[in-house]
């Protein structure tokens, strides 16, 4: 309705994590669907899912990150590391990307079929893996 | 008794702001960065919920819950509205597309407004008139809804719509028995 959402990506920022998300992809192979998005709720970059089906998901995800940030906080549990929703058909999880300057949330799809530690340890190590990635990303730029 | 209130509205609207000014406990928010700076140009942006309380007495109190305005935060909606005697729609009259806006949350929450349980506040009016727009557009959909004219930085005036919310409410209760 009205003004449809225009946000326009800085160049390279969605081959960059387009580019973790394939190599996330390529560790589980149970892996359904994964996303990147800003911490509003947009869209960066989606393996296995249309744009369609990313922007849904992108929102829902940035809706439960900041949920669970705000939960941690309330309960004074330190930082959010990430959220692990267990259902009858597998995992969702969620995980809090730092990047200077603004936050990026990556959620993950996986089949019931895979191994709880394994997937945990997939998101995590890919979330730490495009942090780092995007700071010598902005580093660059700035140079 | 406790009674449960939203707050609706679209992005920039003023609905963190309205909570943050009338609830008794630290509120409950969930902010990002707002990166969509064409629909507004405010830094953050509610993603999930804001919360708030107002205690009217040991027993009683208000539960203020504010919705995100974005439609692609829509699924949100009846998660929150689940329960709720009310809400209070906030419209920013600055804004080029407000009655537009106006008929779209509505529309969004037709139940409620069915049953009268929906006052409107409109910020950043210049003048008196400027509501008129508003209730004209109202009373031609057939629609005897309260618009006032707020800032919701005002306790005062929070609590003002907060109040005839619940009054409208115990009203349409009486009404109904």
């Amino acid at each position: 309705m009205f003004n449809e959402p225009s946000v326009t990506q800085p160049s390279g920022l969605k081959e960059l994590c387009q580019q973790h998300l394939l190599q996330l992809q390529e560790t589980l192979s149970d892996m359904r669907v994964a996303v990147v998005s800003t911490a509003d709720g947009f869209p960066i970059a989606m393996v296995e899912t249309t744009p369609q089906g990313a922007r849904r998901a992108t929102a829902m995800a940035a809706a439960l990150n900041g949920l669970s940030q705000t939960l941690t906080k309330e309960l004074a549990t330190g930082q959010l590391e990430g959220t692990v929703l267990e259902c009858q058909q597998g995992l969702i999880l969620c995980r809090h990307v730092a990047m200077p300057k603004r936050a990026l949330v990556i959620l993950m799809v996986v089949d019931a079929g895979a191994t709880y530690g394994h997937a945990l340890w997939a998101i995590k190590q890919a979330a730490k893996d495009l942090s780092t990635a995007l700071h010598a990303w902005v580093e660059s730029k700035i140079e | 008794m406790i009674s449960k209130i939203l707050f609706i509205g679209p992005m920039g609207a003023g609905k963190t702001t309205a909570i943050t000014a009338v609830s008794d406990s630290e509120p409950i928010t969930t902010e990002a960065d707002n990166l969509d700076r064409a629909q507004s140009d405010k830094a953050t942006t509610t993603v999930a919920l804001d919360y708030g309380e107002i205690y009217l007495d040991e027993d009683s109190s208000v539960l203020l819950y504010g919705m995100p305005g974005q439609d692609r935060f829509d699924f949100m909606w009846p998660i929150l509205a689940e329960g709720a005697l009310g809400a209070v729609l906030l419209l920013d009259h600055s804004h080029p597309d407000a009655v537009a806006q106006l008929d779209h949350f509505l529309e969004a929450f037709a139940a409620l407004v069915s049953c009268g349980a929906l006052v409107v506040g409109v910020g950043r009016v210049q003048n008196s008139q400027d509501i008129g727009v508003y209730q004209a557009h109202l009373k031609a959909k057939g629609l005897a809804l309260p618009v006032y004219a707020t800032d919701v930085r005002h306790k005062q005036n929070v609590l003002l719509l907060i109040e005839t919310l619940i009054a409208n409410a115990e009203l349409n209760e009486i009404l109904e028995r």
